[in-house]
């Protein structure tokens, strides 16, 4: 089991990865974001600052904080990829300007997409905010 | 807290350096890519130039300018006057192809009137037309598409028989082919050019000019 703060600076390091993975996407690659991904930025974005200060301030209450942006953004991941994936059908989707939310930009290995990603991330996180993870003072 | 320091700023070191050799390594596969020659050249240049039917200059010029446009798109606008200049710059040399890509609210509505001009033999007159009136028919604010009608209607143009082609299916279709096939060459903004099937990655009239120049140049 993980201790608290390592769970912070795990679930830190993933919030990074998303946020400077979905940078190279837009800005490096040139993909544009859909309203769907743009969502899950404002979801995903804030958790590399809050966790930053809560790791350094080892303050696990940080959490039930970070838990609710988690939280959105799983929820928003969840519905975009049920449209992606033509679980649900796009007519009752948001995105009538610009790109679409279903526009496959990206397909590794033909499995991994963006919308796979962010929803993998979204889980990982709101996982490590709400498993048990063991108190520092056991742990060291 | 000061090793908690150390560690934060060692992984974001971390992340931030394989974000860069990351872009360092994109940047470097997609200027790579070899020039195509022969008649892999030709069918790049066929692929992305459609059906050319809405083309200026020879056919036969050695180089190919297509442009994916969409006529409420600012930087369609600005880069609009640009071409225009790069075609008297260099007279019979280039074969400029213009396609449609729709993005915005009223596109498609501005591109079925531009086909439907094209019937009466007026669709460059009109697009310069449609290009000069954007601030006022395409505002983001305040788009007020018909106004087009009026503009139009100062070029001579048969109204009644241009507002009754702009329903005939197949102007639509056409534009969708365009938005389709562009989509599938990975147009993801307006305006995309493309210089001899190759898709032109900076905007301007200084890239331009020099893309011109260097497909002349290559043998």
């Amino acid at each position: 089991m993980l201790t608290s703060q390592h769970s912070i600076l795990f679930a830190w390091i993933v919030a990074a990865s998303s946020t400077l993975g979905s940078l190279f996407f837009s800005e490096v690659m040139r993909l544009p974001p859909c309203v769907l991904c743009w969502y899950q930025r404002i979801a995903m974005y804030p958790l590399v600052l809050i966790l930053g200060v809560a790791w350094l301030k080892d303050d696990t209450r940080v959490k039930l904080y970070a838990l609710p942006l988690a939280v959105t953004g799983l929820v928003i991941a969840i519905y975009h990829n049920l449209l992606y994936y033509k679980i649900i059908p796009e007519s009752i989707s948001p995105c009538v300007q610009g790109i679409s939310c279903t526009t496959r930009q990206i397909q590794w290995f033909g499995l991994i997409t963006i919308p796979l990603l962010s929803l993998a991330s979204f889980a990982l996180l709101t996982l490590l905010f709400t498993l048990p993870s063991r108190p520092r003072s056991l742990a060291s | 807290m000061k090793k908690n320091i150390y560690i934060l700023i060692g992984v974001a070191a971390s992340l931030v350096s394989l974000f860069l050799l990351a872009t360092m390594i994109y940047k470097q596969s997609s200027t790579n890519t070899p020039s195509p020659e022969g008649t892999q050249l030709i069918e790049m240049r066929a692929k992305v130039m459609g059906d050319a039917d809405r083309s200026l200059g020879p056919s036969t010029a050695r180089v190919v300018v297509v442009e994916f446009l969409d006529p409420e798109c600012e930087s369609c606008r600005l880069m609009h006057p640009i071409t225009k200049k790069m075609l008297a710059e260099f007279p019979g040399q280039i074969h400029f192809v213009l396609r449609y890509m729709p993005f915005h609210g009223n596109s498609v509505y501005a591109s079925s009137a531009l086909e439907a001009t094209a019937r009466q033999g007026k669709f460059w007159e009109a697009l310069d037309v449609v290009f000069e009136k954007q601030p006022e028919w395409g505002s983001h604010q305040n788009p007020q598409p018909k106004l087009l009608m009026g503009y139009l209607k100062e070029l001579g143009l048969d109204m009644a028989r241009l507002e009754e082609d702009m329903k005939d299916p197949a102007i639509a279709a056409r534009i969708e082919k365009d938005k389709t096939e562009g989509l599938a060459l990975g147009v993801r903004g307006t305006p995309t050019f493309f210089i001899n099937g190759q898709m032109m990655q900076d905007l301007g009239e200084g890239p331009l000019r020099s893309s011109i120049q260097q497909a002349l140049a290559t043998p």
